[in-house]
C-alpha cells in the first residue's frame, strides 16, 4: 500500500531587495518532483546544497505551503485541506530534526517535552502521560529516570534519542528523518541509524530520509532518489542505484565520497565550475553546465523522468528523443 | 523592472511624505490646545475649564494660521517668527551638532577602553558608564554649571578660554558648557554600546581568523570591528537623538542659551505676548523640531543601508 | 626533518570552578613536508590542540604545561608556548597559518575578499597596497577563482560554500607559511566540493612544499589526504601510525571500533558496527583509560591505570593494555 504519493511539487520563494521592497528574483527550491514511498518502506533523499531535499521534508509537513502540486496521505490529499483539518492528520506524520541541540528547548524537562504532542493530538488521558513518556524513553533506550532532566545534560546522541521519541509520541506512521545524525559524532551516528532501522521494523514505520552522505543513505534506504536543484534526476532501489548509477551526477557524487581506505582507487569524476545559484537555473536539463558528458541538447530542452520502473533517470543518455515530445 | 522599481520608490516617498504630514498635523492639533487649557478631577469625574467648542475653535485657528502663511508674517515683540526661529535654530543646532560630535569623540574610545579584559578594572570602568545613565539629567547638568560658576568666579580659564560666563549666549564660547552637558548622557550610552559591541565579537569566528593572520588587538579594531562598530551605533542614533532633544530643553534653560528649548518654555510662560500670539509661534517652533527630527531620522535610515553591503541572496 | 615538535601539551579550560583537561599530554611530531591528521570525535582536544599551536587560546583556557618546538629557517628551534603575544603575531599567517571549519562564518561579512586575502601580506611583509592587490588576485586565481580581478571587490556572501573556502585557502597561505593547520576544513561542505577542495589542498601542500596538520572526524578524508595519522580521545592520544598501516592494522580497540562502526559506501550490512555508550564528559572521565567505559576489550586494569603511549612497533604507536 502506498503510504505517501507527492505529485509535481514545487516550491518557489520569492526574493526581495531590503532598500526597495521590490521582488528581485525568485528561488525554485523545489522545481516539480514526484515520488512515492509504500508503506514499511524507506526512501533516501540524497543531494548537496540547494538540491531542495530539506524543502521538500518540510513541503510535506507543511511546515512549508507548496507552491503547487500534491502531497497524498495514504491516498488522501493532504496539501490542498484547510488547516483545521490537517492539524488532525498531523499525528499521522512527524519529524526528527538535523540538529539535536536546537530542536529541544532547554527550559522544559524531558517529561514537558514528551507530553506535549501527547497532550495536543490526545494520544492519552492524562492520567496515564507519566507512563507513557516511560514507554517512549524505553523505547529509543533511555532510562525512565531521565524524565526530569533537562536536555543541556545530555550529550548529542542522547538528544537525537529523545527527538526520536518525540516523534514517535504521535504514534506515527510517517516520518521525515532530516539528516538525523550529520550532527552527531561518528561512534554515535550508528547507534542511531540503527535504532531507526529498529523502529521502522517494530511499528511498520514509512521513512523518508533526507541525508547528504551518500554512505548513510546506502544503509538506511529501501529506494534512493537523488535530488539537483530541486528535481529528481536518479530515483530507484538502492542496489540498483548504487551500482549501477546512471545518471553523470550520480555517478560524480558517488566518485567524490570519501573512501576509508588508503589505497582504494580513486576515479573521482571532476565537474566543472560550482553549484549554480538556485537563483538562475541553467535552461534545459539544470545540470549541463557541470556534465562531463553533456550534448546540444542538454542545452535546450530538459529530460523528463518516469517514474513507473524500478530505475528512473532525467538524463537524455537514456532517452530516445521521442520521449521528450510528449 | 524599471518600471517596477519607480513604482515602489514611489510608494516609499508617499509613504514617509504621509507619515510627516500626520505627525505635523498631530503636532499641530497638540500645541493648538489653548494654552490656559486645565483638567480636574473632582469627586470621581473630570471637569474641563473650557467647553470642547472652545478647544476644536483653538484647534482649527491653529491649522488656519499656518494655512494661510498668516503665521510668518505676525508681528511679536518687534521681530517676525521666522526671525525668531532662525536665530533660536542656529544656537540649538550648534548645541546639538557639536554635543553629538562630543558625545562620539568621548564614548568611542571609552567603550574600547572598557571593553579590555582587565578584571579589577572593570566593574570602576562599568561604574563610569552607568553613574551617568542612572542619574537624572537635570542633575548631571546643574553639576556641571557648578563646575561653570565656580571656574568663573575664581577666574579659571577653560581651556585657555576665559573666563567663561556660566549664563547667556553672546560669544560663541558660551555654548561649551551647554555642549558638555548635552553630551554626557549619549557618551556613556555610545560607550556602553561600543564596549558590548567589541565583546560580542571577540567571539566572533572571523575575528579569530584575522588574529590567526597575525593582526594586531588595533588593527582588528580598526579593520574588522569597526564597521560592525559604526552600525550598531547609527541604530541607536535615533534614541541617542531623543535624549538629546529632551536635554536641550534643560540645558538651554539652565545655562540661559535662548536656543530653541529656551524658547519654547519662554513663550509658554512669558506675559509679554497674548495667548494667540503665543500659541502660534509655540506650534511654529514644535514643528521645526518634529521637521527636523525627522529628516535626520530618514538621513540616518539610508545612511544605515548604504553602510550594509549589498549581499546577494545565494 | 622535524618542522614541528609537541611535547607533553596540556591544555586546560577552567569553567565554573571545575577543569576541564581539554588537551592532556599531547605529543607528536609533523615532518617537513607532510601531512599528519588528527582524527577525533566531539571533546577529543583536536582543535583546543590546533588553537594551542597558534597561540589563540583565551580565557578561561590555559596551557598549563609542554612545550612546542618549531624549526625556524631549519637553523634553531623555538618554544612557541614561551614566547609572547606578540612575538607569536609575527608567525600567524606566514609561518603557521589555520584555515576553519565555517567558512562563512570565519570570513568577514563587510570586507572585500580580496582584501581580507591580501591582508597577511599587508602585515608581514613590506608591500604596497598596489603590490598586495596583485598577489592576492594571483592567489586567487591559483586556487581556482578565475575571475579573480572582477572577484576581488565581492563580498563572502556573493561566493557559494567552496569558493569561500578557497578564499580561506588563498588567505591563509599568500604568505607562503611552512605549516598549514586545517580544522575540519570541508566538513562544511558539499561532497562534490569536498573532493575539489581536498584536491586543491593536496595540490598546493606539495607545490609549496608545506606540511599540513589536517583535523577531521572523517576517515575517508584522513585515507586520502594523510601521511601519518594520530587518533585522539578525549584529549589524548590513542593511536599513532602510518595512514596505511593504521587502516591496515588498526591496534586500539577505539580505533578499531571506528573503523567498523562507519557506514561504508562499499558494503551492505543489516546492521551496522557500533562502540556502545556516549563519550564522556570532560568532566567526569573514568578512572584509568578513558576509553575503559565503552571498550570491548576491556581488562580490569584499564580501570585502574591510565596507558602510556607506547611504540609497539617501529612507527607504530599505541596507548593500550593490551600491548603490554
Amino acid at each position: 500500500m502506498e503510504m505517501i504519493r507527492v505529485e509535481n511539487l514545487k516550491k518557489t520563494f520569492a526574493l526581495k531587495s531590503k532598500v526597495l521592497g521590490i521582488k528581485t528574483g525568485e528561488v525554485h527550491a523545489v522545481n516539480g518532483i514526484n515520488f512515492g514511498i509504500q508503506r514499511g518502506k524507506t526512501l533516501g533523499l540524497v543531494g548537496e546544497s540547494g538540491s531542495g531535499k530539506s524543502t521538500t521534508g518540510r513541503l510535506i509537513l507543511r511546515l512549508l505551503e507548496p507552491t503547487e502540486g500534491k502531497v497524498s496521505l495514504e491516498g488522501r490529499d493532504i496539501s490542498k485541506i484547510s488547516n483545521r483539518e490537517f492539524r488532525k492528520m498531523r499525528k499521522n506524520i512527524q519529524m526528527v530534526f538535523q540538529n539535536p541541540y536546537s530542536v529541544l528547548d532547554y527550559k522544559m524537562t524531558i517529561e514537558d517535552i514528551l507530553i506535549q504532542p501527547l497532550h495536543i493530538h490526545k494520544i492519552v488521558t492524562p492520567l496515564e502521560y507519566k507512563k507513557e513518556v516511560e514507554r517512549l524513553l524505553g523505547i529509543v533506550g533511555l532510562s525512565k529516570k531521565d524524565r526530569k532532566k533537562f536536555p543541556h545534560e545530555f550529550s548529542g546522541g542522547q538528544r537525537q534519542r529523545i527527538g526520536i521519541a518525540r516523534a514517535l509520541a504521535t504514534q506515527p506512521k510517517f516520518i521525515v528523518c532530516d539528516e538525523p545524525v550529520s550532527a552527531l559524532d561518528v561512534s554515535v551516528q550508528s547507534q542511531i541509524i540503527n535504532l531507526l532501522k529498529d523502529l521502522q521494523k517494530e511499528y511498520h514505520l514509512t521513512y523518508l530520509f533526507i541525508a547528504h552522505g551518500l554512505n548513510v543513505i546506502k544503509h538506511v534506504s529501501d529506494e534512493v532518489a537523488v535530488m539537483y536543484l530541486g528535481k529528481i534526476v536518479e530515483i530507484g532501489e538502492v542496489e540498483e542505484v548504487f551500482e549501477r548509477p546512471k545518471h553523470p551526477y550520480t555517478m560524480a557524487l558517488m566518485s567524490a565520497s570519501p573512501i576509508p581506505n588508503p589505497e582504494a582507487k580513486r576515479n573521482r569524476i571532476h565537474l566543472n565550475d560550482e553549484i549554480p545559484s538556485a537563483l538562475n537555473i541553467p535552461k534545459g536539463c539544470s545540470f549541463h553546465p557541470r556534465c562531463p558528458k553533456a550534448m546540444e541538447v542538454c542545452k535546450e530542452i530538459e529530460p523528463k523522468l518516469k517514474v513507473d520502473k524500478t530505475h528512473e533517470v532525467a538524463c537524455h543518455l537514456f532517452h530516445g528523443t521521442e520521449d521528450n515530445h510528449d | 523592472m524599471n518600471f517596477e522599481m519607480t513604482i515602489n520608490l514611489m510608494k516609499k516617498a508617499i509613504y514617509h511624505i504621509l507619515i510627516l504630514v500626520i505627525v505635523l498635523a498631530v503636532v499641530i492639533v497638540a500645541t493648538g490646545f489653548p494654552m490656559d487649557f486645565d483638567v480636574e478631577y473632582h469627586h470621581g469625574e473630570f471637569h474641563w475649564n473650557m467647553p470642547l467648542e472652545e478647544i476644536q475653535r483653538s484647534i482649527t485657528q491653529n491649522f488656519a494660521s499656518f494655512f494661510s502663511g498668516e503665521v510668518f508674517n505676525m508681528e511679536i515683540l518687534s521681530t517676525t517668527p521666522l526671525t525668531m526661529l532662525r536665530g533660536a535654530f542656529s544656537l540649538s543646532f550648534a548645541v546639538l551638532f557639536f554635543g553629538t560630535l562630543l558625545a562620539l569623540l568621548i564614548g568611542i574610545p571609552k567603550g574600547i577602553i572598557d571593553s579590555r579584559k582587565k578584571r579589577t578594572a572593570g566593574t570602576f570602568k562599568l561604574l563610569q558608564t552607568y553613574i551617568p545613565l542612572s542619574i537624572p539629567d537635570v542633575l548631571t547638568i546643574s553639576l556641571i554649571q557648578l563646575g561653570a560658576i565656580y571656574l568663573y568666579y575664581n577666574e579659571i580659564a577653560f581651556l585657555g578660554i576665559g573666563p567663561i560666563h556660566f549664563l547667556g549666549d553672546e560669544h560663541w564660547y558660551q555654548s561649551i558648557f551647554p555642549i558638555i552637558s548635552i553630551s554626557v548622557l549619549p557618551a556613556a550610552y555610545i560607550s556602553r554600546v561600543t564596549a558590548n559591541t567589541i565583546e560580542g565579537l571577540q567571539e566572533k569566528a572571523y575575528i579569530i581568523t584575522a588574529r590567526g593572520k597575525g593582526c594586531s588587538y588595533f588593527q582588528i579594531l580598526r579593520k574588522h570591528m569597526m564597521k560592525n562598530i559604526t552600525f550598531e551605533i547609527l541604530s541607536i542614533f535615533p534614541t541617542i537623538m531623543g535624549m538629546m532633544f529632551a536635554s536641550l530643553i534643560i540645558v538651554e534653560r539652565l545655562f540661559y542659551y535662548q536656543g530653541m528649548g529656551y524658547h519654547l518654555i519662554y513663550i509658554y510662560t512669558t506675559s509679554r505676548l497674548s495667548i494667540e500670539q503665543a500659541q502660534v509661534v509655540f506650534t511654529l517652533f514644535t514643528l521645526t523640531l518634529a521637521l527636523f527630527y525627522y529628516l535626520i531620522f530618514l538621513l540616518l535610515k539610508s545612511l544605515k543601508a548604504k553602510i550594509m553591503p549589498k549581499l546577494k541572496e545565494n | 626533518m622535524k618542522l614541528l615538535q609537541v611535547k607533553n601539551l596540556k591544555t586546560y579550560f577552567y569553567i565554573d570552578k571545575e577543569e576541564v583537561p581539554a588537551v592532556d599530554g599531547v605529543d607528536f611530531d609533523i615532518n617537513q613536508g607532510e601531512v599528519l591528521a588528527l582524527i577525533g570525535e566531539s571533546g577529543s582536544g583536536k582543535s583546543v590542540t590546533s588553537m594551542s599551536i597558534m597561540g589563540l587560546i583565551d580565557e578561561p583556557g590555559k596551557i598549563i604545561s609542554g612545550e612546542i618546538l618549531f624549526n625556524r629557517q631549519d637553523i634553531f628551534e623555538d618554544d612557541l608556548l614561551q614566547k609572547s603575544d606578540k612575538q607569536m603575531r609575527f608567525l600567524r599567517g606566514k609561518e603557521i597559518s589555520m584555515i576553519y571549519q565555517d567558512p562563512l562564518s570565519s570570513l568577514h561579512p563587510m570586507i572585500k575578499v580580496g582584501e581580507q586575502v591580501a591582508e597577511a601580506l599587508m602585515i608581514h611583509e613590506n608591500t604596497t597596497k598596489a603590490e598586495a592587490k596583485g598577489k592576492a588576485i594571483e592567489m586567487m586565481k591559483r586556487v581556482g577563482i578565475s575571475d579573480g580581478e572582477k572577484r576581488y571587490d565581492e563580498f563572502p556572501g556573493q561566493f557559494s560554500g567552496g569558493m569561500r573556502q578557497r578564499i580561506m585557502i588563498a588567505m591563509a597561505i599568500i604568505c607562503n607559511p611552512r605549516l598549514l593547520i586545517a580544522d575540519e576544513p570541508t566538513t562544511a561542505l558539499d561532497v562534490t566540493i569536498q573532493a575539489e577542495i581536498l584536491d586543491l589542498l593536496r595540490r598546493l601542500q606539495s607545490e609549496n612544499r608545506m606540511s599540513m596538520m589536517l583535523i577531521t572526524h572523517d576517515l575517508g578524508v584522513v585515507a586520502e589526504m594523510a601521511d601519518r595519522v594520530c587518533v585522539m580521545y578525549c584529549g589524548k592520544i590513542m593511536e599513532e601510525t602510518t595512514n596505511q598501516r593504521l587502516f591496515k592494522n588498526p591496534k586500539n580497540p577505539y580505533t578499531k571500533g571506528l573503523m567498523k562502526c562507519i557506514p561504508r559506501i562499499d558494503d551492505k550490512l543489516e546492521y551496522l558496527d557500533t562502540i556502545e555508550g556516549y563519550v564522556p564528559h570532560p568532566t567526569d572521565f573514568p578512572k584509568g583509560c578513558r576509553f575503559s567505559t565503552r571498550c570491548p576489550e576491556v581488562m580490569a586494569h584499564c580501570k585502574e591505570e591510565l596507558p602510556e603511549l607506547r611504540e609497539v612497533e617501529p612507527g607504530h604507536k599505541v596507548r593500550c593494555w593490551l600491548y603490554g
